[in-house]
């Protein structure tokens, strides 16, 4: 049970805080409602790009990692297809610091034609460390094109081309800053060795003046229904064949989320999950393979992704992979199986409730989705999934017209290791 | 108006307070240490065996090991353990470095004596079957042959390599080869001399309750561990490889992994916490020297860093960086310069004021909750200490000079002490 209590400042800044006196820290949580699906197709990169203008000082701050770091905190950020998170902590009695550098980003920003022109290029090394450089590093790149037409999940968050971050200008950088970073399109979480009213008043007092703006209306357009199998296939310069299957599944309110994500631990949480049992173990097709759900707001992906054994071929991975989610959508799922998950699903949260900041997090999280309230249901939405369910959910999922498919194949010319001594 | 010019006043961090472990020796010799504290009901536990890579003549041999402890025992098929551990909802990781390798289990308390049960049997009868053996080494030579093609992976292998020799048991990595060479027989014999060490130990944190704290012991005294001390194998010498610039081509990638560094030395010396604050200052955190030259102005890389390992017999102290090929030549030689500043110029008052308390700030978060504080006294009995060691870092942190810092990186940053190792390419 995580207690918290909750209040809307007057411009819109929703404030919540969760009270720990057990820690010695406070965590400040702002998640910004704003993801890659609201870029302009365009200009794809630009919500994590702006992300990493966000540290390059501010109206009234010129650094924003400075002083934070002389009062012994920490920081970072993530963006993702919806949310843009920014996160920090920090000794309780300095929470006031951590509250000011905050407001005064939140305020105005401050950066300059240098700090754009580094942060590009920085931006641009981070799509090479994390996609272009890494073997299978472009398979999801390759993925969300294939699996979307015409919702905004169709481009990654790191972008798409690096041209579009090349070409970043400071002016239409500011226009995404008053589109989308205002206190009436903000969650502020305050936990950690902090009372409520103590954070309601701290949060007021830097907060309560910055004015809300217009935030640009979202009107996303709908993924139609996939009609048809789509399939890929590449060749690149990788030891081994490898297979990614995307099915399109619903979005993460709606009731049969947790289906999927109970399906997706039945696959292949643990080492007595199915998937591993049967094809790694038993049949020895795939020497890794992984079920995943993408867990977006909008429908998102359900994501089966295995790296086959050496000189098995893909088809053969894949009429497996086909032999299993038939298994779930035609089979019930035997009643320990069932409350093996829900048990997985109950202590892993339970793991992370030990973390100020991952509760921070969660409760931001919640409360976008809806009413942070949902944070102490959660584990409860898992144990009402029943057996049947389950085949129902998967008898959806699993439709070959649902499916894209990419076969990311070796090509053949000597990899490094062979060419190198 | 309120003034947003002026940062708000704050606090230092003067002391931190953390649970002290207890510590018991069982009937069996295992020294149990436990840390009991939280709020929920869950249970961390860290067992530790000096069962690292050094002390197998292949480093496969000790990881495979490691990690075949779950995969069959006298009294569990690795199915039924699989199943057991994710029916309770455990979570389960062996983990190895090169001194000491282990298991670290999370559970909810109610079911800490059956999970421990599991693990147990894993210690003291597995069977390492030949069929999970094959599997296992298909696998792990497959993910080999992936990691083969990464930058960064070639760099730290080939950085050992050349810092303590090829040979040499810190120095040896993963070769395509070792992997014909592992066999039951040979796994048998390595678990028989270390995982029932005199020197094994565990440690036990978070919130057991006193009654399974009590036959959680009951059943870890039943571990049967020899009694004489371990013979240690005597610890070789150092050969590093000739030469100083090492490079492993890669063509067709778009970025260079970059270690640049050197030998340094175990937790225990004298020049340990010092070296931690001077690491703190070139590359241990977001607003270090590296970072922002690197980074926040050129642009090189998405990240830099510098860290130190410290090790039983030894240690290094490392830079690390995955840089635009474009930029490989430009990227060394800043961070030779920064080694160079800091061996010239003494740091100034406001930046070692900041990298005090950033690190005060660290150590708080590293010390917050039982599991947390698992974590960091692993690390520091590991290395034959106690929490006294942390006491005189801190003291470090607060009291170390300019002056101090200055002589420390003219001892330990000189750039021809440094050896390189570039995975990628070299744009000139």
């Amino acid at each position: 049970m995580i207690r918290f209590e909750k209040t809307t400042l007057g411009n819109g800044l929703r404030v919540l805080v969760h009270h720990d006196p057990a820690s010695p820290l406070a965590a400040v949580n702002i998640l910004y409602d704003v993801g890659s699906r609201d870029e302009d197709p365009g200009r794809i990169g630009f919500a994590h790009l702006f992300e990493h203008l966000m540290f390059g000082g501010s109206v009234n701050v010129p650094s924003y990692d400075t002083p934070l770091q002389q009062v012994g905190g920490e920081n970072n950020a993530f963006t993702n297809t919806d949310i843009t998170n920014y996160y920090l902590t920090l000794p309780s009695n300095n929470l006031d610091t951590g509250l000011w550098i905050e407001s005064d980003r939140m305020l105005e920003l401050n950066f300059t034609e240098k700090n754009l022109q580094v942060q590009r290029q920085v931006v641009i090394e981070e799509f090479k460390q994390r996609y272009l450089n890494q073997p299978y590093g472009d398979a999801i790149l390759l993925l969300r094109p294939l699996a979307y037409k015409v919702h905004p999940y169709r481009w990654p968050t790191i972008g798409r081309e690096i041209s579009h971050i090349q070409e970043a200008g400071l002016e239409e950088v500011k226009d995404f800053f008053y589109s989308h970073y205002a206190p009436n399109n903000a969650i502020l979480v305050l936990a950690g060795n902090v009372t409520p009213d103590r954070g309601f008043e701290r949060a007021a007092y830097w907060f309560g003046d910055i004015e809300r703006r217009n935030i640009r209306p979202r009107n996303l357009p709908v993924e139609p229904p996939q009609e048809s199998h789509r399939h890929l296939t590449v060749h690149r310069p990788v030891p081994f064949d490898a297979l990614y299957l995307a099915f399109h599944m619903p979005e993460r309110t709606h009731r049969d989320y947790h289906a999927c994500d109970l399906i997706s631990d039945i696959l292949s949480n643990g080492k007595s999950s199915r998937l591993y049992r049967s094809l790694v173990m038993e049949q020895k097709l795939f020497s890794d393979i992984n079920a995943y759900i993408t867990g977006e707001r909008d429908p998102g992906l359900f994501m089966i992704t295995g790296k086959l054994t050496d000189g098995v071929p893909v088809e053969a991975g894949e009429k497996a992979i086909h032999n299993e989610l038939e298994k779930m959508r035609e089979e019930r799922v035997p009643s320990h199986e069932l409350a093996k998950v829900k048990n997985q699903v109950e202590a892993n949260w339970l793991y992370g409730e030990t973390d100020i900041l991952n509760r921070a997090m969660n409760l931001a999280l919640f409360e976008w989705l809806g009413d942070a309230d949902m944070i102490n249901s959660e584990t409860e939405k898992y144990h009402k999934v029943t057996a049947e369910q389950i085949n129902q959910v998967a008898r959806n999922l699993f439709r070959m017209e649902n499916l894209s498919t990419l076969y990311y194949l070796r090509q053949k010319e000597p990899l490094n290791h062979e060419t190198s001594t | 108006m309120i003034d947003r010019k002026t940062p708000p006043p704050y606090g230092i961090i003067d002391k931190i307070r953390f649970p002290l472990p207890e510590q018991e020796i069982l009937g069996n010799g295992l020294s149990v240490h436990t840390i009991q504290d939280g709020v929920h009901d869950i249970v961390r536990l860290d067992y530790s065996f000096p069962a690292g890579s050094r002390y197998a003549s292949l480093p496969l041999t000790a990881f495979a090991v490691n990690q075949l402890l779950q995969e069959g025992t006298k009294k569990y098929h690795a199915r039924e353990l699989a199943e057991k551990l994710d029916y309770y909802g455990a979570v389960f990781k062996p983990w190895i470095t090169s001194d000491t390798a282990g298991l670290t289990v999370f559970t909810l308390s109610k079911h800490l004596i059956h999970v421990t049960g599991l693990v147990q049997s894993m210690i003291i009868e597995p069977l390492f079957p030949e069929e999970e053996l094959l599997v296992f080494l298909q696998k792990r030579k497959q993910q080999f042959l992936v990691e083969m093609e990464r930058v960064s992976y070639r760099a730290r292998n080939r950085f050992t390599e050349v810092l303590f020799g090829e040979n040499h048991p810190y120095g040896r990595t993963l070769r395509e080869d070792d992997f014909q060479l592992i066999n039951r027989e040979v796994l048998r014999h390595f678990w028989e001399n270390t995982y029932s060490s005199s020197q094994s130990w565990v440690l036990v944190s978070g919130k057991p309750g006193p009654s399974r704290l009590k036959d959680l012991k009951k059943k870890l005294a039943a571990i049967p561990l020899r009694t004489e001390k371990d013979a240690l194998p005597s610890f070789p010498d150092i050969e590093s490889c000739p030469g100083k610039r090492h490079v492993i081509p890669m063509t067709r990638h778009v970025q260079s992994a970059l270690r640049i560094g050197r030998l340094t030395f175990p937790r225990n010396h004298p020049d340990f916490p010092a070296m931690l604050v001077l690491n703190t200052i070139l590359g241990g955190y977001f607003g270090s020297r590296l970072m922002r030259n690197i980074r926040e102005d050129k642009g090189y890389t998405y990240g830099i860093g510098s860290f130190i390992l410290p090790l039983h017999n030894a240690g290094y102290l490392t830079v690390v960086s995955e840089v635009g090929s474009e930029y490989t030549a430009n990227a060394i030689a800043e961070i030779y310069r920064e080694m160079e500043i800091l061996q010239r110029e003494p740091v100034k008052d406001d930046e070692l004021d900041l990298v005090r308390n950033y690190m005060m700030g660290d150590l708080l978060r590293e010390l917050d909750g039982p599991f947390s504080t698992a974590e960091t006294y692993r690390h520091v009995v590991d290395a034959g200490m106690d929490m006294s060691h942390l006491l005189h870092i801190m003291e470090t942190i607060k009291h170390i000079t300019p002056g101090e810092i200055r002589e420390l990186a003219q001892k330990y940053l000189c750039p021809e002490d440094m050896k390189e190792v570039i995975a990628g390419r070299m744009d000139e």
